[in-house]
């Protein structure tokens, strides 16, 4: 039997979760628009780490200061911030401006993410004056269709990091026929293993070798595009319908590079009696560089910050990389584009304008945020080429921006890049043939670039 | 009539008003959710275009097979049985930390002194967030340095590259999984279900002259039952869903072979931009998932030992 | 419970335990110990095993300790606040979950009603879809909610998942119904049972359910990054990640912060712990 008492226990229970519903619904509301006195306001996501923190810092009020009609809506996004922007779009919720690596850019490309800047930059008076101060290459990473749907403001460069001390504790035993020299745009492929070999060596007397004369990092495209071409090839056809790893320039080029640890022992290798950890997320090469085990890698200029702040046990600089039968070195750029759905594309270009001005790259030059765009930058020796800052012979990275070359662009990148990194790993490991691994590789790529075509 | 009418509309608002507080949330922020996740699995989706109506295309993608050039049946997506496989292969430290926790609760339930801190200890790998234990297992099963093949020198074996060899990699990661989970949550379970078994059971049984492994055998086995249940349940539900130590330490590799399921799910969804496909695939894994759970229920219905 | 061996089987197994521990604790003396060395020290190789757990210098070898790497994370990051964040979410998530679940639970092990068992079906069947799927939904909701960036974003979903539910309803189950039917009889109300008599004679799993919650809240990570836009928002996972960007990577600050951070789990759990085997307890998980 039910007593009266129980019936209103209910109907409080019901009523109660009514209320906190109730309550949660008019209170919940997450952070008002904040008056912006007239302004019109422009959502950027930022990530990135402490510097680009500062970085912002000082950029985001002197670009207001100088356009006093905008206010910048920063988003914290400490991490995974391709997917969070993925997701913001896909609710249509999405930032007014998109920080892009021309790596990740195609993907978001190919599905109209972004609006074109051609008829925003015609209009800026102001741009087109100092338009040519900019570097060309910077912006074929964001053209499709002769329209440009970004604008890079800083840029990633490849050379060959070295550890300078290994070098010269080589050269004071070595007998003068010996010698190594740093390395340089003079050598090929056959001299880089030569003083590779020299190199690596046990230093701790324990029978083991603890120090390498190179290494090696997996085979994305950004490792393998160069090594390639310096053979001769690109990873695909013109029309991208094919790829190319199955021809036998292509599985020469892949040798050579599996053979740097499994054949002629100069770096790190993933099996053995002497394997060592490299490549995974939180080991990369670097850390063996940073440790002073590696005479030469081969990266982007982007690790130099992490460089100066963290070496302190030898002196390194950068040299120019080894050429095949071709020059080839990697290529990068950090860019903005306006997303499609933005409703204030006008002024979220000045924002992208002012990033690519001389006052907003000094900035980013002053935080240590990538290599700038403007060639008077670049070339001037009180800016980039300041000596004091380390490396001291940045005009290497200059050297190699002119044949740099970008990777290239695919509507379904990551997918490809996985693919042929699984069958390419089992080469690198030593457990299959390197020529049936690229065939592999090249069958699994045409199958994904089928759905490329559109 | 009407009495019983009332009295099941009575009922019926009980009941619903006990689960009101719950209902709307879980509606709004659970299952709202799933369905529309369903939903989307018959589309093709990229999270930046309009969603795509292409029907069961996605399941076919995934489970079906077709001929190739040379004549040979292929399945449609190797990669997902490759993922499954990996994931199933992984999961083999079930068993094991089951095994280990019952043993180490069995352990701990002797009034030693002591066993409180003990309990503790063995539990921070469970409260540690993952990216320090992630850091220290990098370490530990450093091929060069690292403890586990410091170890294995000492008596006289050079220990593999683990997370660097295909062969070595799963293993890895059940060790790791298993070292994680023998002193946690499963342990705290079977503590909570061993206090609950009588004691005069046991007396009973001794006054009989039954040894401790009968005592274990006929009486604390037999009552764990229910426990062993939930736990394999969820751990096989957990065990399919899990790839946040394989995305940081080895990033699915060396040559796919730590990609697990969901994993992969992962990556069709925002790396791949194939949301619809990964959609497919979580409800075909949670079909698995299903029927595997029905399995297991028909089963221990036969060997659940209930007190009324 | 069981008759207790020898004092030398005893001494024995506790030996077993106790060196047992000592392997469980090795990977945290080592966090401690890289959290205390020189950032640039933490890439240095050690010359043997027992090397690694002793911070040097990374130019002169010498034995360096670098406190400062507790104070400098707390300068680099507003930790307080993350962990002010963190500790609110934890907190109410835990609370609303066990709550809403324990009535939930009763409702579906106890009273009838129609379509119960399918609303629990729909319940399990949540349980096993991964989240990466339901996240775009899930955050379209929050959205159309105006809920972005708030407590309520990072609070309510992770209340209301079947989890709780589910565990509890199996732990009610088992619970004997003399005692409830003899309540009824006196004339108390579903709800007095419910607060009276299941509550209390379920204390070990609500404690477990508060552990689980606490820590599953504590430690997430991708579902906060994604509902929250600024730095005062954040929790401490999502927090911690501004220490490492695409290129830099700062290790010993983060294991400070992760050390620093697990104190309050920590807390809780010792808390916790007793009583799920000094509670009073029914017969685990029978039947279903």
């Amino acid at each position: 039997m039910r007593t009266e008492t129980s019936w209103r226990k209910c109907l409080c229970l019901l009523a109660a979760s009514v209320l906190v519903l109730v309550v949660c619904l008019v209170t919940g509301c997450g952070s008002k628009e904040e008056d912006a006195g007239g302004r019109t306001i422009i959502t950027l996501p930022t990530t990135g780490g402490d510097r680009m923190e500062k970085m912002y810092a000082e950029m985001i009020p002197a670009f207001e200061k100088a356009h006093p009609d905008v206010k910048v809506k920063r988003m914290d996004v400490p991490g995974s911030y391709y997917i969070k922007l993925q997701i913001m779009i896909a609710a249509g919720s999405a930032p007014d401006l998109a920080p892009m690596m021309t790596m990740r850019l195609p993907m978001f490309l190919y599905r109209n993410a972004f609006l074109p800047l051609n008829d925003l930059m015609q209009a800026d008076n102001e741009f087109q004056a100092r338009k040519s101060d900019i570097y060309e290459k910077t912006w074929s990473g964001f053209e499709k269709d002769g329209k440009l749907y970004g604008l890079a403001y800083s840029q990633n460069l490849y050379a060959v990091y070295y550890n300078k001390t290994i070098f010269d504790t080589y050269n004071k035993t070595a007998p003068e026929g010996e010698k190594v020299e740093y390395p340089n745009s003079t050598w090929d492929l056959d001299k880089f293993v030569e003083v590779a070999k020299k190199l690596t060596l046990d230093t701790d007397g324990d029978g083991r070798i603890d120090q390498y004369g190179t290494i090696s990092s997996g085979t994305p495209f950004y490792v393998t595009c160069p090594i390639l071409r310096r053979f001769g090839l690109e990873l695909f056809n013109p029309e991208k319908t094919k790829c190319n790893l199955d021809r036998p320039e292509a599985i020469e080029a892949m040798q050579w590079y599996f053979d740097l640890p499994l054949k002629y022992h100069v770096a790190p290798s993933p099996v053995g009696p002497d394997a060592r950890s490299v490549g995974a997320v939180a080991g990369g090469p670097q850390e063996m560089f940073m440790a002073g085990r590696v005479a030469m890698w081969e990266a982007e200029s982007e690790w130099r910050f992490e460089f100066n702040k963290k070496i302190k046990s030898f002196e390194w600089d950068i040299g120019e990389p080894p050429h095949g039968r071709f020059k080839a070195a990697g290529f990068e750029c950090f860019g903005m584009s306006i997303t499609a759905s933005s409703k204030h594309p006008k002024e979220a270009w000045k924002f992208i304008g002012f990033l690519t001005s001389p006052e907003g790259q000094k900035i980013l030059l002053k935080h240590e945020i990538g290599i700038p765009v403007l060639k008077s930058l670049c070339q001037s020796p009180e800016y980039f080429l300041n000596p004091k800052d380390l490396p001291a012979h940045k005009e290497v990275y200059l050297k190699t921006l002119e044949y740099g070359e970008d990777i290239p662009s695919l509507r379904n990148f990551q997918e490809v890049e996985s693919a042929i990194s699984d069958q390419l790993d089992w080469a690198r490991i030593g457990k299959k043939p390197t020529e049936e691994c690229c065939k592999a590789a090249a069958r699994e790529a045409d199958k994904l670039l089928e759905e490329n075509k559109d | 009539m009407k009495p019983t009418t009332r009295r099941k509309v009575r009922r019926a608002l009980t009941g619903y008003s006990f689960l009101s507080l719950n209902i709307v949330g879980f509606m709004v922020f659970t299952a709202i959710p799933v369905v529309a996740s369903l939903v989307l699995a018959f589309f093709a989706y990229d999270n930046i275009t309009a969603p795509k109506f292409v029907g069961v295309g996605n399941f076919t993608s995934l489970l079906g097979w077709h001929v190739d050039q040379t004549g040979r049946v292929v399945m449609n997506d190797p990669k997902f049985w490759n993922c499954l496989y990996n994931t199933v292969f992984m999961m083999l430290g079930l068993p094991l930390t089951m095994v280990g926790s019952l043993a180490l609760a069995l352990a701990l339930n002797r009034k030693l002194p002591g066993t409180i801190t003990l309990r503790t200890v063995y539990y921070l790998p469970t409260i540690s967030p993952m990216i320090a234990v992630a850091l220290v297992w990098l370490w530990i099963l450093n091929p060069e340095y690292g403890l586990i093949n410091y170890l294995i020198s000492r008596l006289g074996v050079q220990g593999p590259n683990w997370l660097g060899d295909t062969a070595w990699a799963k293993p890895a990661f059940i060790l790791i999984g298993t070292w994680g989970g023998i002193g946690g949550f499963t342990m705290l379970l079977y503590l909570a279900a061993l206090q609950g078994i009588p004691g005069v059971y046991y007396e009973a049984a001794e006054i009989d002259g039954a040894s401790p492994w009968k005592r274990f055998r006929y009486i604390t086995w037999p009552l764990l039952g229910p426990v062993n249940f939930f736990i394999i349940v969820m751990g096989i539900i957990g065990g399919f869903q899990a790839f946040g130590m394989q995305y940081v330490m080895t990033s699915g590799g060396p040559a796919g072979s730590t990609t697990t399921i969901a994993y992969y799910i992962f990556n069709n969804a925002f790396s791949f931009f194939k949301m619809g496909y990964a959609s497919a695939m979580a409800w075909v894994l949670f079909f698995m998932i299903f029927v595997l759970t029905i399995l297991q229920w028909r089963f221990r219905r036969r060997y659940t030992f209930q007190y009324d | 419970m069981t008759r207790y061996e020898s004092s030398v089987g005893r001494v024995i197994l506790l030996l077993v335990l106790v060196a047992f521990a000592v392997t469980m604790m090795i990977p945290f003396l080592w966090s401690i110990a890289t959290s205390l060395k020189d950032p640039a020290a933490v890439y240095v190789q050690a010359s043997s095993f027992i090397q690694n757990f002793i911070p040097r210098d990374p130019k002169t070898r010498e034995v360096s300790i670098q406190w400062h790497n507790y104070v400098d994370v707390w300068r680099k990051l507003p930790l307080g606040r993350f962990y002010f964040v963190s500790l609110v979410v934890a907190v109410v998530t835990t609370f609303g979950r066990v709550f809403t679940s324990s009535l939930a639970a009763y409702a579906f092990a106890r009273l009838e009603f129609p379509g119960r068992d399918k609303l629990f079906l729909l319940y399990l069947a949540t349980l096993m879809i991964p989240g990466e799927v339901t996240m775009i939904p899930t955050f379209i909701i929050v959205g159309k909610l105006h809920w972005m960036n708030s407590y309520w974003a990072l609070i309510l979903p992770g209340m209301f998942t079947a989890f709780g539910t589910f565990m509890l309803r199996q732990f009610f189950l088992t619970l004997p119904k003399d005692l409830e039917d003899a309540a009824l009889i006196d004339g108390c109300s579903r709800l007095g049972i419910w607060w009276r008599i299941i509550l209390p004679l379920s204390v070990p799993a609500l404690v477990t359910l508060v552990i689980f919650t606490f820590l599953g809240s504590w430690n997430s990570f991708m579902w906060p990054l994604i509902v929250t836009d600024t730095t005062d928002m954040m929790t401490i996972p999502v927090g911690l990640a501004k220490l490492k960007g695409d290129y830099s990577q700062e290790i010993a600050l983060m294991l400070s912060a992760s050390i620093q951070v697990l104190i309050p789990v920590f807390i809780l759990f010792v808390a916790c712990q007793k009583r799920i085997t000094e509670g009073i307890v029914m017969s685990g998980f029978g039947g279903i």
